[in-house]
């Protein structure tokens, strides 16, 4: 019979974490080796067997071309993105375009999408709670950066069910931290998470208190993280390694497989010693039967010294967000540190300067997620569970306007659910259809942002442009379900889809689409403030028109009767040319001036009567 | 209806002589034109019914704006000390003090502003004062449960199959009728207050309680729907209330009316921050007395307090101010005055033609005053002058 328990799984760009609460206690569970991690890896072995975690690892040295490691980083993401591009350069397996501008891996002549490869960790971790429990486990609750869209959400989400999970909830790596860290204990205070994993960097601020988590801000980089690191520490050997052998290194796979590794290893190394020695003999063969080695020592200083500009990324990030966010530095009580990448000293001195605080040692950088995502389960399933997370939505939400822009309806680090709705108008005269382009991100030019989903609104009366008005609303469900309404609101006619997996559009494709549909785009109701304005602007043209010829007679006699006269008339003029001219800017200005003059007109006219 | 009924659910007996709850600050609880109006007829001399009647509104809608001021905490039943908790609470987990009712009555002693507008009783000087504010563990949730006069569509939700208590039903409910009352603290179910830390604690107890995530996997109806819009409100009552410069704006405003306990008409309040702004201006303090201006020319927009807002927005060098009060002014009145004034806050913010073009109408509407005459005269001969450069 399946359990009703709920597990969390943090699926880690190099190692995978999975937990449960247990009589309100969360707890990690290990794997059968004993470790509480296991390595998100995955391998096809020579008989065509499929290899996870650990025994994946010890084997990827000679099987280097049929080893996934870092799947993380190409799950949801598009072929022809820049993450996919440096991948290919740096990934030993091969990289393969899918059918819908997704990423594929081809492992032994079998092309693998990358949500199965990741289900194959997430099972892994599923057998592991299993086992560990005696009974079948259905529901989890998986952990992304928090900076994840909803492609890469979705795409988890995917992994999940192929693997044989309901993923009941996706929540941040970040968010998950701070509730393993606030659990069971009675705080209320204002806390950043400064989460630097193997593959991204986020930093989030929550506020804690009664059991409640309110994520505040949320931010950070995707492509940055413990590989990148990495990646400096290859750099520098494969530098070293030319200047001496006038070999690339890059060149061999199984080189650059050994290279990755004996990385990672000095790079942790370095975390509790000064120096390490790098070790790699018959690293490669001149071709002459002749094996090169390669033999060299790395400090921490050196280490510091090639990943300086990185660390300073993650502080610069943490600033944005702290101000974006309108937080003082002295606002934050506590720093929780999270991934792997916290361990290096330099990392953890950078992070205690800029907040002027001893980072929290109370948490396990490697389990506090997995941790965090089994007490969320726990949250939304056990009636005992006195915890809250209030989420907020990482990206901006909105659809494409006229003109190619991007119209933000819901901003974001809004707290989920919400919702937001606002009226567009059409742009052209007799237009019957729009098209709505529903996109997240944080450009102001939609084909920067990503596609969500589209649909048109169609039957809309044959009208002038700007008369016909669209209501559109975008719903944010507390599980993230992003649901979007387009109403006419003359007739009521409805359309609404409810945003789910993203499609694979290329830029390319998305850029055609802008063309081909700007016809169809709608407006933002700036239009109708026009002609809300033009109205207004004719009222009084009309009344001043009728006042002139009594105006002038009365005021002819004054000095500066004529002069006003004259004045009055610019006035008139200068409003009907922006009314030609559709500015909505001058237009106003304009009749400011207009009513000022009608204004006097009135008076001039009502003291003569008087 | 057109009589007036003996009972009012939330109310009680229509008998009663309802009194103003002596913390109950009507500018910060926005209330509107009409609500003042009912809030300044109730003095604890008169019963309910004698109120209603005298309003000149409709019977109902004098009922419906008297139980919006209960459910606000403006009004107080004979007897109270202090605005009801309206329905008891589930006390959420964690043993916490609740101080509300613990603290003694006290008495207030500030004299009452005399102003002929003030509708103010001379008992409600005696007046107990309930605990002012919130209590410092926020663990009340100030929302009217009772649900008076409630809707067909409120009773059917009420009697749906669903698995929430009647409690939860009854809050979502009351909520989602607050919902365009455009009144954050009624929302979230606190007494207006500036700390944040209330502010915090009660939407942070009013999500364990209406955040869909508590009800996850339940069967919760039309709920589903109703909950949903009602944190929803909540969320943005909550951003409204903590957004970080309509927080300082909002304490300003506290530290200006701090000694006030008494209700008055916005008419009156605007006289005296105006009064007040002049002292300051006098002083030299002119930032100071912009803020105060403002504020009197926010609850009361008058052709005098907006003169000297912006010729006082002009000493200050605030020319885009003075330019905007000026405008209105000179909306309000087309006297030359106005328009010299006008011209001179235009000239200060550099828009030398409006000047020109604002001067050239107030000569040509030829005032009888040779003094102003003269001035307008001059004033455009020096714009001339600038515009020739």
């Amino acid at each position: 019979m399946a359990s009703d328990k709920v597990i969390g799984i943090d699926l880690g760009t190099t190692n995978s974490c999975v937990a449960i609460v247990e009589d309100g206690t969360p707890s990690v569970i290990p794997n059968r080796g004993g470790y509480k991690t296991t390595p998100s890896m995955v391998a096809i072995a020579e008989n065509g067997k499929r290899l996870v975690g650990h025994i994946a690892k010890r084997q990827a040295i000679t099987n280097a071309e049929n080893t996934v490691y870092a799947a993380k980083r190409l799950i949801g993401r598009k072929w022809g993105s820049a993450a996919v591009r440096s991948s290919l350069e740096i990934m030993p397996y091969r990289i393969v375009e899918g059918p819908h501008d997704d990423v594929r891996i081809m492992l032994r002549d079998q092309v693998f999408s990358v949500p199965e490869v990741s289900a194959y960790i997430l099972q892994e971790m599923k057998l592991i709670s299993e086992e560990y429990l005696g009974e079948e486990v259905i529901k989890a609750v998986v952990t992304v950066p928090a900076y994840f869209n909803d492609g890469q959400r979705q795409a988890t989400k995917d992994a999940g069910r192929i693997a044989g999970l309901d993923v009941i909830r996706i929540i941040n790596e970040p968010t998950a931290a701070a509730l393993a860290y606030g659990f069971g204990r009675n705080i209320e205070r204002k806390v950043a998470v400064y989460d630097l994993g193997g593959g991204t960097f986020d930093i989030s601020i929550l506020e804690i208190g009664n059991g409640v988590f309110e994520v505040i801000s949320t931010a950070g980089d995707t492509f940055l993280g413990g590989e990148d690191f990495d990646r400096r520490i290859i750099d520098w050997l494969v530098a070293g390694f030319q200047r001496e052998h006038k070999i690339d290194l890059r060149k061999d796979k199984m080189a650059l497989q050994r290279l990755k590794d004996v990385a990672e290893k000095a790079k942790c190394e370095l975390s509790s010693v000064r120096e390490t020695e790098i070790n790699l003999p018959f690293i490669i063969s001149t071709g002459r039967n002749e094996a090169l080695h390669l033999q060299t020592t790395l400090t921490r200083d050196k280490l510091e010294e090639l990943t300086a500009d990185l660390v300073d990324r993650t502080v610069d990030i943490c600033a944005k967000t702290l101000e974006e966010a309108e937080i003082a530095k002295g606002e934050i009580e506590d720093v929780i540190l999270v991934g792997g990448m916290t361990r290096m000293p330099r990392v953890q001195q950078v992070v205690a300067e800029f907040f002027g605080l001893e980072p929290c040692k109370g948490v396990h950088p490697d389990e506090v997620v997995a941790l965090g995502a089994a007490i969320q389960g726990a949250a939304l399933t056990d009636e005992k569970s006195d915890i809250l997370l209030l989420d907020v939505t990482p990206h901006s939400l909105g659809i494409m306007i006229v003109g190619g822009y991007f119209h933000k309806l819901i901003e974001q680090n809004t707290t989920v659910p919400t919702s937001e709705q606002h009226v567009f108008t059409t742009v052209k005269d007799n237009q019957t259809s729009v098209k709505i382009l529903v996109l997240q991100g944080e450009s102001d030019r939609a084909e920067e942002n990503e596609l969500l989903g589209e649909f048109v609104l169609t039957g809309l009366r044959r009208a002038p442009r700007g008369e016909v008005e669209i209501e559109v609303t975008f719903h944010i469900s507390a599980d993230g379900i992003v649901s979007v309404t387009a109403r006419d609101l003359e007739t009521g006619l409805e359309q609404s889809i409810t945003v789910t997996a993203t499609s694979g559009l290329t830029e390319d494709e998305l850029k055609k689409m802008v063309d081909a549909n700007k016809d169809y785009m709608v407006e933002v109701r700036s239009g109708q403030e026009f002609d809300k304005a033009r109205h207004m602007a004719e009222k009084a043209l009309e009344e001043i028109e009728s006042l002139f010829p009594q105006v002038t007679d009365i005021i002819a006699g004054s000095d500066f009767g004529q002069d006003a006269v004259k004045k009055a008339r610019a006035v008139v003029d200068r409003t009907r040319t922006s009314i030609a001219a559709k500015d909505l800017t001058t237009l106003t200005e304009a009749t400011e001036a207009l009513n000022r003059t009608l204004n006097m007109f009135r008076g001039v006219v009502s003291k003569t009567r008087g | 209806m057109s009589t007036v009924p003996a009972e009012i659910a939330g109310i009680g007996s229509t008998q009663q002589k309802l009194r103003v709850s002596p913390g109950f600050d009507p500018l910060k609880a926005a209330v509107g034109p009409e609500e003042y109006f009912v809030l300044s007829r109730i003095d604890g001399s008169q019963s309910l019914r004698q109120v209603l009647l005298a309003t000149g509104l409709s019977v109902e809608r004098g009922i419906a704006i008297v139980q919006r001021l209960r459910s606000i905490g403006a009004l107080l039943l004979p007897g109270e000390t202090s605005a009801p908790a309206p329905t008891a609470m589930p006390q959420p987990s964690g043993e916490r003090p609740r101080s509300t009712g613990t603290t003694p009555p006290r008495t207030i002693t500030a004299p009452v502003i005399a102003r002929a507008a003030t509708p103010v009783a001379p008992q409600h000087r005696a007046t107990p004062d309930r605990p002012r504010g919130n209590s410092p563990t926020g663990d009340a949730l100030n929302h009217d449960l009772t649900l008076p006069r409630p809707t067909a569509d409120e009773l059917a939700a009420l009697a749906e199959a669903n698995e929430l208590t009647d409690t939860e039903r009854r809050r979502i409910l009351a909520i989602n009728r607050l919902v365009d009352a455009r009144d954050p603290y009624a929302v979230l179910g606190v007494l207006p207050t500036p700390d944040a830390k209330v502010i915090k604690r009660a939407y942070f107890l009013l999500s364990k309680e209406i955040h869909p995530d508590r009800y996850y996997g339940k069967q919760l109806g039309s709920f589903a729907l109703r909950m949903s819009q009602a944190f929803e409100a909540s969320s943005r009552a909550y951003a409204r209330l903590t957004e970080k410069s309509a927080k300082a704006a909002q304490q300003a405003q506290q530290a200006q009316v701090s000694n006030k306990d008494q209700p008055q008409t916005p008419q009156a309040y605007a006289g005296e921050l105006f009064d007040r702004a002049c002292q300051l201006e006098v002083q030299g303090d002119a930032m100071g007395a912009m803020k105060l201006f403002a504020a009197a020319v926010r609850v009361d927009p008058q052709l005098r307090y907006l003169r000297r807002a912006a010729s006082c927005a002009l000493a200050a060098g605030q020319p885009r101010t003075a330019v905007e009060y000026a405008k209105k002014a000179h909306g309000m009145s087309n006297d030359p005055s106005a328009a010299r004034l006008l011209a001179a806050a235009f000239r200060a913010a550099g828009k030398l033609t409006d000047a020109e073009e604002v001067l050239v109408m107030a000569m040509a509407m030829k005032s009888e005053n040779d003094t102003l005459t003269a001035e307008l005269r001059h004033d455009l001969a020096e714009v001339r002058r600038l515009l020739a450069q």
